[in-house]
């Protein structure tokens, strides 16, 4: 599910801390912060962490941005359960295309990574 | 389905209304009565006091699974560890879930495995989004009435995923539930009213509603990083 932003991040000044967690900037993403935490308190699920978030979401982006977001977050709630339940492999010009960003992220390590070669 | 004062989208309503009628009708493999099922034991796996960990089975924990319950204990098991602790799935714990754990009358097959990954896919997506607004959960409808089409596409069997798959120029995420075309096209159903249509999701100058594209995919990094997909 990297793809996407590691392309983007060609063109534009993306860290990648805030896809980590580690960073407390923007990551060169307009709100980019703010939405790492509405995707964090989604994560964690405690109802007023949450509405805290969303009100902040909703005084800075709008309420159509809030709903986007809660939206595209759930689908990846999605999409991961369908990779890593499937053990989909990686195509392997993915994996070159993307490894600089893995690095970053961190995600080399996960038990997900070991269970699937690159086709 | 969502009361409420949000701007939530007519496409993405129709698509959320749209999947939940598919859960309480029958499917490929197993019934609407068992994909119900399959949709309201997320709902306690997610909702459990406690979560226990991955190495630990549900159905082996007393009280947490009732014993008279319509699915297969392995199902059960795989329903758990999926919603929970997706990140952790590895080749041997899906042999395991084939395999019924040991026990014969526990196993499901491949097929109805892929049938239930879509489906746990898809309703930790929308009670996701129900609960990031504080919204309820739709309700689930009662079982339309009929038999499992128990129809395997052409092509399909084991390729590159764990679970059979029909060869295509797709990319390998888009071919995991190719085995079960109803359940790939409802989870794409979902995938292109929630996220992109797959036909946009290599424009990357494509902003999508109210959100840029780089605010899209940050969303999406993050929330595959929370939930340790490599993919």
């Amino acid at each position: 599910m990297l793809l996407g932003l590691s392309d983007l991040s060609q063109d534009a000044q993306v860290s990648f801390d805030v896809v980590v967690g580690t960073g407390d900037g923007d990551g060169g993403v307009t709100h980019g912060q703010l939405l790492a935490r509405l995707v964090g308190a989604m994560w964690e699920g405690d109802p007023s962490t949450l509405a805290a978030v969303r009100d902040e979401v909703t005084a800075a982006m709008g309420g159509d941005a809030l709903v986007d977001a809660v939206a595209v977050s759930a689908n990846f709630h999605m999409m991961t359960r369908i990779a890593d339940g499937t053990g989909t492999p990686l195509e392997r010009g993915g994996i070159e295309r993307t490894a600089e960003v893995r690095a970053q992220i961190g995600v080399d390590d996960l038990v997900s990574r070991r269970q699937t070669d690159p086709v | 389905m969502y009361v409420a004062d949000l701007p939530i989208r007519d496409d993405l309503r129709a698509a959320h209304e749209a999947t939940v009628d598919c859960w309480s009708r029958p499917g490929t493999w197993w019934t609407a009565e068992e994909r119900l099922a399959i949709v309201a034991e997320v709902r306690r796996a997610r909702d459990a006091d406690e979560i226990p960990p991955a190495w630990v089975r549900a159905s082996q924990i007393e009280g947490a699974v009732a014993e008279d319950h319509l699915l297969p204990a392995a199902a059960v098991d795989a329903i758990w560890r999926l919603t929970n602790h997706p990140g952790t799935l590895t080749a041997d714990w899906y042999a395991s879930v084939i395999d019924g754990f040991g026990d014969d009358s526990a196993a499901i097959t491949p097929s109805e495995y892929t049938e239930l990954v879509g489906l746990v896919a898809q309703a930790n997506s929308i009670d996701r989004f129900a609960d990031g607004l504080a919204l309820d959960r739709p309700t689930l409808p009662a079982p339309v009435r009929g038999e499992p089409s128990r129809s395997m596409p052409e092509g399909a069997a084991i390729h590159d995923h764990w679970v059979p798959t029909v060869p295509s120029e797709d990319k390998e995420v888009v071919k995991a539930l190719s085995g079960v075309p109803a359940e790939k096209n409802a989870s794409f159903l979902l995938g292109d009213a929630q996220y992109l249509p797959v036909a946009e999701m290599y424009d990357l100058t494509a902003d999508r509603n109210a959100l840029t594209r780089v605010q899209v995919e940050l969303v999406a990094a993050r929330t595959s990083k929370l939930n340790e997909c490599f993919y």
